[in-house]
């Protein structure tokens, strides 16, 4: 049992106001709600008692029961649902970034790092009676590989797996990697049977067969699953529940309001909730565990085009911001916290002295008019993507850029599709927000990701190639102290660069009532199922 | 009768038409790719480009409409590009939900606003007339998501007597579905009921100044009697149309009332389908919607006939 939820969950008495009134009027307004105070905690690391149907209340509609269709694995959608059905090979711990083996056995690299071994418990069945082996885990890969969907697909199909025996799989990389565990802790950590997806392909999407402590029992399009025990878990014991009730709630206040009124039991561990709604439901006397991350709420600056193509800019845009305040607001909450360095005090890349610049109104007057003198203004658009935090976000940016001269910032609010089109497909933006925050409890894969030169995440299009060459040195080595010297370069190079601007510090946020125990989550929030249940 | 059936049911032939032109038109301007909406952030342009040319979207947009309506007037309104599931299949799962709400909420609307305004009506000036009419002002400036939350607070979260969201299907369980179907259907029905009981109360007023409504006083007939018999049929004509008109919206509007007490209808399909640039969906969707809107105005004029035989009389001749 993870201690990693235990040791931040708070126990909120109810303070006696709670309605979605108040929780749209705060969001509307952006006001700052009255803080909670300080009250015992609850320990919701502690083992859950056998029994107990739970309703869990989620926000994205399900599209697919086909682990291979999900490109989002969001643990607001199907994420919490294909890990409910399929288990995880491994999972990333939030807190440190570690990959931990849970249905796999180990997953080791070899000396260079080109050739991993997977190696799988003896004795796991499908839910069908299929034998959970490397074949299985080979033929998913593949699978997820013919589909497409996924962008990780175009990763695997780089590799060579060999099924050495049924229990070992081997999976051999064109370049050296000492993380591959990450990667697939993060984004392959799903395995369907084979048996069942061979024999009705379309069939398995509304009727999924895996290894995990639940079974889907009942689907209903844009309102509900119910998932039922998995006689033939793995882990003996587990799982704790009977069944669990998944239902559809989008609107983040009402699900706040089902829970404090024992409609439901938990909604799912988000890492981009409204804090307004999470100081709400604190508030309502509903229990709230959180967990801090690696990274930040991030904003895009185009770096391949003017005017944040020149690092004055960049600079100046950090220096006329106070992100503190910039966080309050977006966030709506007073204990929204800015981002202050690339890693939390708890990860071991925590450089202390490496922290974004302080706002400084002075200087980024001199810089803006600097800029201006030269003939290049710092006009920009701002494409913003429609919702309630960037929309406060966005609005905060451009009054406070407002208060200085030789700047300004247009506005253009579009949908999400849109954005995707036009920012991250096209480039065709100025300053745009990352949708939600953008987390790597280790740099790899997503700092790797976000950072290095033509890099998937990479849509500032920064480059840099001590940064380049300092990511591929950590990715080759799993010496603490060299992946720590390497990091630090790269915290060096980004506070000089500023190829984005962070704001927020994001945290996992696990709303429930007290009754609610052995939450443990990876690093996108997701659920490890087999755990959950209720307090005796 | 038949042959204004048969030539309303042509007009509405050109009418869908073009609604489906427009609205299939203004989705091809929508930005946002839906293959790249299905993919991810990650994918490709090589990615988003196959699937494109999968997907059909890379022909242009006169050859992908006809196509969309050659298949529709077969009645087949394709697949839906999020769920993988006919069009069609999903409109009829949801239409339930929505219709059951919209039509609880006109009856509510209407239990409300006949009576009320019936006696409002033949009392102006009275404390009932000054207390309606001044609560109908109140209730018109509410727009339904706000009476939702309002009524959420007070039924859900206060008294705690009411599910704040949720849906149970009507087969399943008939006072379970009623227990989650009552408060989206009032928070629909507060406004509606003041739009009928201001028009009611007008026509009544109209109405009582006639000579047969004075010739029935003359006879001495209980005012109740009046009101009730002669009084209500001959002002319902503008009601009539409006609550005709009230369905066709209301199946269409509730979009924000269905999102927010999570009911599986056609609002929150609809919500959840642009975000995704189903467009297939959102194709469908629409035509079903003005189908109804339109079949509604044909069932409203139609219904004239039936409240007064006078303009059957009229159109005949």
């Amino acid at each position: 049992m993870s201690e990693q939820a235990g040791k931040v969950a708070r126990l909120r008495p109810a303070l006696g106001f709670t309605s979605l009134a108040a929780a749209l009027a705060l969001v509307a307004t952006g006001c700052a709600q009255q803080p909670v105070a300080e009250k015992e905690e609850v320990d919701v690391s502690a083992e859950a008692t056998a029994g107990g149907d739970l309703t869990v209340l989620i926000e994205i509609p399900a599209r697919s029961f086909d682990p291979a269709v999900d490109n989002t694995m969001a643990s607001t959608g199907d994420g919490a649902r294909n890990a409910a059905v399929f288990d995880h090979l491994l999972y990333l711990d939030p807190a440190t970034g570690e990959a931990i083996p849970h249905v796999a056995e180990s997953l080791t690299p070899n000396d260079d790092g080109t050739v991993w071994t997977l190696t799988l418990r003896d004795g796991i069945e499908f839910s069908d009676g299929t034998a959970y082996d490397a074949d299985a885990v080979k033929y998913t890969y593949e699978h997820i590989v013919e589909v497409g969907v996924q962008a990780i697909g175009r990763t695997v199909d780089t590799w060579t797996m060999d099924v050495v025996d049924p229990l070992t799989l081997e999976i051999t990389t064109p370049e050296a990697t000492m993380h591959l565990d990450k990667l697939i802790a993060d984004s392959l950590p799903y395995i369907v049977s084979p048996t069942a997806m061979e024999e009705d392909p379309e069939g398995f999407a509304e009727d999924p067969v895996g290894a995990g402590p639940y079974m889907l029992d009942e689907w209903v399009r844009d309102s509900h699953e119910v998932y039922v025990k998995n006689p033939n878990y793995w882990q003996e014991g587990k799982p704790h529940l009977d069944s669990v009730r998944m239902e559809l709630v989008s609107d983040a206040a009402q699900r706040v309001n089902a829970i404090s009124t024992g409609q439901a039991d938990m909604q799912t561990p988000s890492a981009s909730s409204d804090l307004a709604l999470i100081d709400q439901a604190e508030n309502a006397g509903l229990n709230v565990a959180s967990i801090d991350v690696n990274g930040g709420g991030w904003i895009y600056l185009n770096n391949q085009r003017a005017p944040f193509d020149d690092v004055r800019a960049r600079e100046a845009i950090y220096r006329a911001i106070d992100r503190t305040g910039l966080a309050e607001v977006a966030q709506g909450s007073p204990s929204a916290r800015a981002i202050e360095t690339l890693f939390t005090e708890t990860s071991p890349f925590y450089a202390e002295d490496l922290t974004f610049p302080e706002p400084d109104a002075e200087r980024a007057q001199e810089l803006f008019d600097e800029l201006a003198d030269e003939g290049t203004p710092v006009e920009f658009d701002y494409v913003n993507v429609a919702g309630d935090v960037n929309a406060r976000q966005a609005q905060y940016i451009q009054s406070q850029l407002s208060e200085f001269e030789n700047v300004s910032v247009t506005i253009d609010t579009i949908d999400l599709p849109a954005a995707r089109e036009r920012v991250f497909m096209n480039r065709d933006f100025d300053m745009s927000p990352y949708p939600g925050a953008y987390r790597y409890p280790d740099p790899e894969p997503a700092l790797y990701n976000l950072l290095i030169t033509d890099g998937s995440s990479n849509t500032p299009g920064y480059s840099n190639a001590d940064v380049d060459a300092a990511l591929d040195a950590a990715r080759a080595t799993t010496d603490p102290d060299e992946r720590a010297e390497q990091y630090r370069i790269v915290q060096e190079r980004f506070m000089a660069d500023l190829p984005g601007l962070f704001t927020f510090q994001p945290r996992i946020d696990s709303v429930m009532t007290d009754e609610i125990t052995g939450l443990v989550v990876n690093s996108r929030g997701t659920l490890v199922w087999s755990e959950l249940g209720f307090r005796e | 009768m038949l042959r204004q059936i048969g030539i309303r049911l042509l007009r509405l032939v050109p009418v869908l038409l073009l609604i489906t032109l427009l609205a299939t038109a203004a989705l091809d301007l929508m930005p946002g790719s839906p293959a790249l909406a299905m993919l991810g952030d990650d994918a490709s342009p090589e990615q988003v480009r196959e699937l494109t040319r999968r997907l059909g979207l890379d022909q242009p947009f006169p050859v992908r409409y006809v196509e969309w309506i050659g298949a529709a007037v077969q009645g087949d309104l394709g697949e839906s590009l999020r769920m993988g599931i006919p069009v069609s299949e999903a409109i009829a799962q949801r239409f339930p939900v929505t219709f059951q709400i919209a039509l609880m909420a006109i009856i509510i609307a209407a239990a409300l606003a006949v009576p009320t305004a019936l006696f409002s009506g033949a009392n102006v000036g009275g404390r009932l007339d000054r207390v309606a009419t001044a609560t109908s002002s109140g209730l018109l400036s509410l727009p339904s998501f706000a009476a939702a939350v309002i009524l959420i607070y007070i039924f859900g979260l206060q008294l705690r007597i009411l599910p704040v969201n949720g849906w149970v299907p009507l087969g399943e369980d008939p006072l379970g579905n009623l227990r989650f179907a009552i408060l989206p259907a009032v928070a629909l029905a507060l406004m509606e009921a003041a739009v009928y009981y201001r028009l009611l109360r007008t026509d009544v007023i109209s109405t009582l100044n006639e000579t047969f409504v004075l010739f029935a006083r003359s006879r001495g007939l209980d005012k109740r009697y009046i009101l009730a018999r002669h009084v209500l049929r001959p002002s319902m004509f503008s009601l009539t149309t409006v609550m005709g008109l009230s369905l066709g919206r209301l199946l269409g509007g509730a979009l924000i009332v269905e999102a927010l007490f999570a009911l599986p209808g056609l609002g929150t399909l609809l919500l959840q389908s642009v975000p995704s640039r189903d467009i297939p969906m959102i194709q469908g969707i629409v035509v079903v919607m003005a189908l109804i809107y339109v079949v509604i105005n044909i069932a409203v004029d139609l219904g004239y006939s039936l409240i007064d035989p006078r303009i059957r009389v009229r159109r005949s001749a």
